[in-house]
């Protein structure tokens, strides 16, 4: 059940910049990381990362760009 | 006993196995790897007169210890002498466990003499050292017992009977068979044809010849095998001894089967191989009659090894007890018979079939005893290795004793420690959990893990919002402004003016709607413009993405298309865009900074034929020039040379650091960067104080010019640095750095200050972590491997990229959870992510990194790294290709170049596929070699087998018969050529492009040319001449010219006159 074996099941996985990635199922979920619901074979996985993650900015970054805007 | 007295009693052939021993020692007669030297200790009061005429007693028995090797008509043979001619040596005084290592390092002469010493070291009345030393070739382990217990007998005898009463060979009884008839019976037809069976069993159990086993050493392997070597002694813990005996016991697997596995296990994970072979020494006393004889009757089998990922350490066992059952069951297989059917391709650098070996013995060996003697054996230290790594196991009733022989020409004793302890851990997860994959079974224990982990990573450095780069560069600019901060073309510019003229350009962006994280191109030539517009950009809160106009419009078009920046800087309108609409105009915008707003996109080639976006944040880049300013020490009085094309994100420190620390910028224009000469000259006319480059940059240098230039700090890095190149660079008195880092971790991760110690080894160490980052080495499962093992290199930090713009599948799977939080480290706390690098690195026994190649399909030309599949799909869109495969060849000047193999519609490459390819990608990307071949070479899985690609060496053209033989200008330029592009060149038509030319190798033939023929070719004259003929014609003409001049001149002088 290694990292890149094609039998390996994944989380889909966020951390607190609302950045994505995936993590193999039989391992602990590393700090600062939550399963978002969703798993299944890397290629699934990141099919649904490609669909959900539609702005990769950070969440720090995109918080402080809308106070900025709120501000003007 | 002279050889008159001593006549030859029997001639016999040899046996199978001493065959191999006898032409191994013929190969190389200093070789000590095959001498058995034991030595006991013998207090109490001996009778030396006893114990010689025993020895002799013994040699008089056993009839292979009176016998000498010699080579007759048909192959070598044993003569057997009439009479022993062993003496016991007697030495007083010395040291003798010193004495044993002596004997043991002292050849034996096969044909001269029978091989085997006993000496005799004196240390007092009663104390005496007995060391016997014979060659495997008339011995072996099993026969150690049967000579301890004649010799003992012997004695007795001897002891109680003078010397003239009963004759020395009658001290024991004489034996039925002898070595020699066991040998002459191998010969047999019946024999013969068991034998023939017995190797086809062994060839089967092996299938295809296996791979070389390639452990990650500490030294490069020399071209020839020495057989140094030294012993690593370790126990296992006493609680594994009843688990292994109970363990086997289930599942019908001996204690042997056991430690084979964990050894097969730990040397596959060690080195990331998963298909190689070991070779087990069986005892080949086949016979009760043979199992009185002293003699070497050992056998080697193989055991191939083949770990499948998800194989259970019960499955591996099962399948290694089966094996070791049917090889048994074959019965006696000469090691040299399998070899010559094998017949590997002849490497003399290693052991032939097996670099490894594994010994399992159970029960103590014997020692000898003497009556009225306490005995005990002396350790004799090894010297010597029979292959890479033999492991040697003896189980006896209260203890697991290991031993590691190893080469000491590869391996160092922290890296076999390491590699002990590891196969002890494993073997113990496989005891205590047979069903697990053997790939997760753990190599480290808990501290070991802890140690792994934390080993060069304490990289904290505080970052405050007063370290953003621009900040600094802004805070330079108030502190000095008249210093110089970018030089160009001989002029300079001071950092007032550069500011100045950026604040211009920002509050025009900023007006254009360039705000935090706007995308927006710079397009223009290298000059204090391109300066001005990226320092512009990052004013106005937005992102870079760098376009070096020199390459193909189509390649700038299709990442224009994938990014879209919100405006493009480009043609003179930056340069002229200088007019202040006021004086406010001057000052700093003073725009809130978020550290992780964009800094910069820069494309990449990308695996799936389309380029990647990579993001750096501002965070990222600032750290990484706090980190560089530190290790160089950089301050205002420092010039950096710049000479990297800013598609390339190592031009981002070549321009910012300068610029952060107030030293200045030395840029170099794009033609200088190309020449060495010009660069020699800024380096001395400038003051330059640093210079990064790549290796073939600095390669390029070296061959051009012959000054010092001492102080000079030198960074190179893009491409792994060789020691002959390091050693070169040391020699002109640099302080030289290899950095490493992919451009997803911003610029560099990593860097190791060069000593001259380097330069002795194949490849430079990448050293650790540089501030702000953490360099993880990680097996299939994510877990650390042991130091000096081979594994993932992962890299975490505040350096890590955002991601792959618009690719967040992409970004996922390269951005992984970061396992090993460390709160403590800026960018490395909990949530954070580690990128996978691609690299395969160890950690070396100093703690330093080493780099050990991809493990994938990137390559790097030149410092560029390139997806060979965007090389592929852009040679497949050519109507005339078929399928094209692309690799990079390493020829002997240590310059990577690209090769493009091709299946093609026609019977030729088509001509204009250089052309072709030009138009869609960047030069360093258009192969510099192509071949036509019928077929792509394909792996037993059907996939492209890129291993089996043939070198371009290879199948250079060598029909020169057809042509005319080269004269005059193309003659002495041809054997420039072959000495530049390292291959023949024997034909006017040569195509110097063609042929693995590009552009360093160029400029290094121009340097040839400048010295040869004295003429000084311009680098674009020489590129539009890329033929043979072509090039002397304008060698030729440019001589014609002078000649011309000079007689015009003298024309001149004499109508004067």
């Amino acid at each position: 059940m290694s990292w890149d074996s094609p039998d390996t099941r994944f989380h889909v996985v966020i951390n607190g910049e609302e950045q994505y990635s995936i993590w193999p199922d039989h391992k602990p979920l590393p700090a600062g990381w939550q399963a978002v619901g969703v798993s299944g074979t890397r290629d699934e996985c990141l099919a649904h990362i490609e669909t959900v993650w539609t702005d990769m900015r950070p969440l720090s970054l995109r918080r402080a760009l809308e106070a900025a805007d709120q501000a003007q | 006993m002279d050889g008159l007295v001593n006549e030859v009693e029997r001639t016999a052939p040899l046996s199978h196995a001493q065959e191999r021993l006898w032409l191994l020692h013929r190969f190389n007669p200093a070789d000590t790897a095959y001498n058995l030297t034991r030595a006991f200790r013998l207090v109490g009061p001996l009778d030396r007169t006893a114990l010689e005429r025993a020895l002799q007693a013994v040699a008089w028995r056993h009839a292979i210890l009176r016998t000498r090797f010699a080579e007759g008509e048909d192959g070598p043979v044993q003569l057997v002498q009439r009479a022993p001619t062993l003496h016991l040596a007697l030495e007083d005084g010395g040291d003798p466990a010193a004495r044993a290592v002596a004997e043991a390092m002292r050849p034996f002469d096969l044909a001269a003499a029978p091989p085997l010493r006993a000496t005799l070291v004196r240390t007092g009345p009663t104390d005496h050292t007995l060391i016997l030393a014979l060659h495997h070739i008339v011995s072996d382990a099993a026969s150690n017992p049967i000579l301890a217990r004649d010799l003992m007998r012997a004695y007795q005898a001897a002891a109680l009977t003078d010397e003239e009463g009963v004759e020395v060979a009658g001290l024991l009884p004489p034996l039925a068979l002898q070595y020699a008839d066991y040998a002459a019976a191998q010969r047999g037809p019946e024999a013969q044809r068991r034998v023939a069976r017995a190797v086809d069993g062994a060839l089967f159990v092996l299938g295809a010849p296996p791979p070389a086993l390639d452990l990650p050493t500490d030294r490069p392997r020399p071209a020839a095998w020495s057989g140094r070597g030294a012993r690593h002694a370790f126990d296992l813990p006493f609680h594994l001894l009843p688990v292994l005996k109970a363990a086997g016991g289930a599942e019908g697997c001996t204690p042997f089967v056991l430690v084979l596995a964990a050894w097969q296990a730990v040397l596959s994970r060690w080195g990331g191989q998963r298909h190689f072979a070991v070779g087990v020494p069986l005892g080949g006393r086949e016979d009760e009659e043979l199992e009185e004889l002293i003699g070497f009757f050992i056998d080697t089998a193989i055991f191939p090894a083949a770990m499948e990922p998800g194989l259970t350490g019960r499955a591996l066992c099962r399948r290694l007890r089966d094996t070791a059952r049917t090889l048994i069951d074959n019965g006696a297989t000469p090691f040299d018979q399998v070899l010559a059917r094998l017949s590997p391709p002849r490497d003399p650098s290693r052991a032939p079939v097996f670099q490894t070996m594994v010994n399992v013995q159970m029960g103590t060996s014997a020692t000898v005893r003497l009556a009225g003697l306490a005995i005990e054996p002396v350790p004799v230290a090894e010297t010597t290795a029979k292959v890479d790594m033999a492991l040697e196991v003896t189980v006896t009733q209260d203890a697991i004793r290991c031993a590691i022989d190893y080469a000491t020409d590869l391996f160092d004793p922290p890296t076999v420690a390491a590699l002990a302890g590891a196969f002890a851990t494993l073997l113990a997860g496989l005891l205590a959990n047979p069903d697990a994959a053997v790939d997760t079974l753990p190599l480290l224990d808990t501290a070991g893990r802890v140690r792994a982990l934390a080993i060069g990573n304490d990289t904290a450095l505080d970052l405050g919002p007063a370290d953003d780069l621009l900040a600094r560069f802004e805070a330079q600019a108030t502190r000095a402004p008249e210093r110089p901060a970018v030089m160009f073309d001989g002029a300079a510019i001071s950092y007032g003016d550069l500011n100045r003229r950026a604040n211009h350009l920002a509050r025009r962006l900023a007006a254009r709607g360039v705000g935090r994280d706007t995308l927006v191109g710079v397009r223009l030539p290298r000059g204090p413009a391109l300066v001005v517009a990226l320092l512009a950009v990052l004013k106005a809160g937005g992102a870079y993405l760098p376009l070096d106009p020199d390459q193909p419009a189509a390649r700038i078009d299709t990442i224009l298309a994938h990014a879209r920046p919100h405006l493009v800087l480009e043609g003179d309108r930056v340069a002229d865009g200088e007019e202040a609409n006021g004086q406010e105009d001057d000052w700093d915008l003073g725009l809130p900074v978020h550290p992780r707003q964009l800094a910069y996109r820069l494309y990449t080639s990308g695996s799936t034929g389309v380029p990647k976006g990579v993001e750096i944040d501002r965070q990222a880049i600032s750290s990484l020039l706090r980190a560089m300013g530190g290790l160089l020490a950089a301050g205002p009085d420092d010039r950096l040379l710049a000479v990297t094309t800013v598609g390339f994100d190592i031009a981002g420190l070549e321009l910012f650091l300068p610029l952060t620390t107030g030293g200045a910028v030395v840029l170099a224009s794009r033609s200088q960067a190309l020449d060495p000469i010009a660069l020699d000259g800024l380096i001395r006319d400038r003051g330059v104080t640093c210079l990064q480059a790549t290796p073939a940059t600095w390669r390029m240098l070296l061959d051009a010019t012959d000054g010092r230039w001492p102080g000079l700090r030198a960074l190179c890095g893009g491409e792994a640095l060789r020691g002959d190149l390091a050693h070169r660079l040391l020699d002109r008195g640099v302080r030289l750095w290899n950095v490493y880092g992919p451009t997803e971790t911003t610029v560099w991760s990593a860097a190791h200050a060069v000593t001259p110690v380097d330069g002795t080894a194949p490849a430079v160490a990448i050293g650790s972590a540089i501030a702000n980052n953490r360099l993880f080495i990680l097996d299939s499962q994510l877990e650390p491997v042991p130091p000096g093992a081979a594994g993932d290199l992962w890299i975490g930090g505040i350096g890590l990229a955002r991601g792959y713009a618009g690719q967040p599948g992409v970004t996922a799977a390269a951005f992984a959870p970061n396992p090993f939080p460390d709160g403590a480290v800026p960018g490395c706390g909990a949530g954070s992510r580690i990128y996978r690098t691609g690299d395969r690195a160890r950690r070396r026994p100093d703690g330093t990194i080493e780099f050990l190649g991809r493990a994938d399909h990137q390559l790097k030309v030149r410092g560029f790294r390139i997806e060979t599949a965007e090389v592929e799909g852009a040679l497949e869109a050519h109507p005339q290709v078929r399928q094209a495969a692309v690799a990079a060849h390493m020829p002997a000047d240590g310059e990577a170049i690209l090769c493009a193999y091709l299946m093609t519609e026609g019977e030729s490459v088509p001509t204009d596929l250089r052309a072709f390819l030009a138009a869609r990608l960047p030069a360093y990307m258009v192969p510099t070699v192509y071949i036509r071949l019928d077929r792509l070479p394909l792996n037993a899985s059907g996939k492209l087998d890129r291993r089996a690609l043939p070198p371009p060496e290879a199948t250079a053209s060598s029909s020169a018969a057809d042509t005319a033989p080269l004269t005059g200008v193309a003659a002495t330029l041809a054997g420039l050529w072959t000495e530049v592009l390292d291959r023949p060149v024997t034909r006017l038509d040569a195509d110097f492009f063609l042929l693995g030319g590009h552009s360093l190798r160029l400029a290094r033939l121009q340097t040839r040319i400048r010295t040869t023929f004295g003429r000084d070719i311009p680098l674009a004259r020489l590129f539009q001449a890329p033929t043979l003929g072509a090039m002397a014609a304008l060698v030729d003409a440019l001589g014609a010219v002078d000649e011309a001049e000079d007689i015009a001149f003298m024309a001149n002088l004499l109508d004067t006159l």
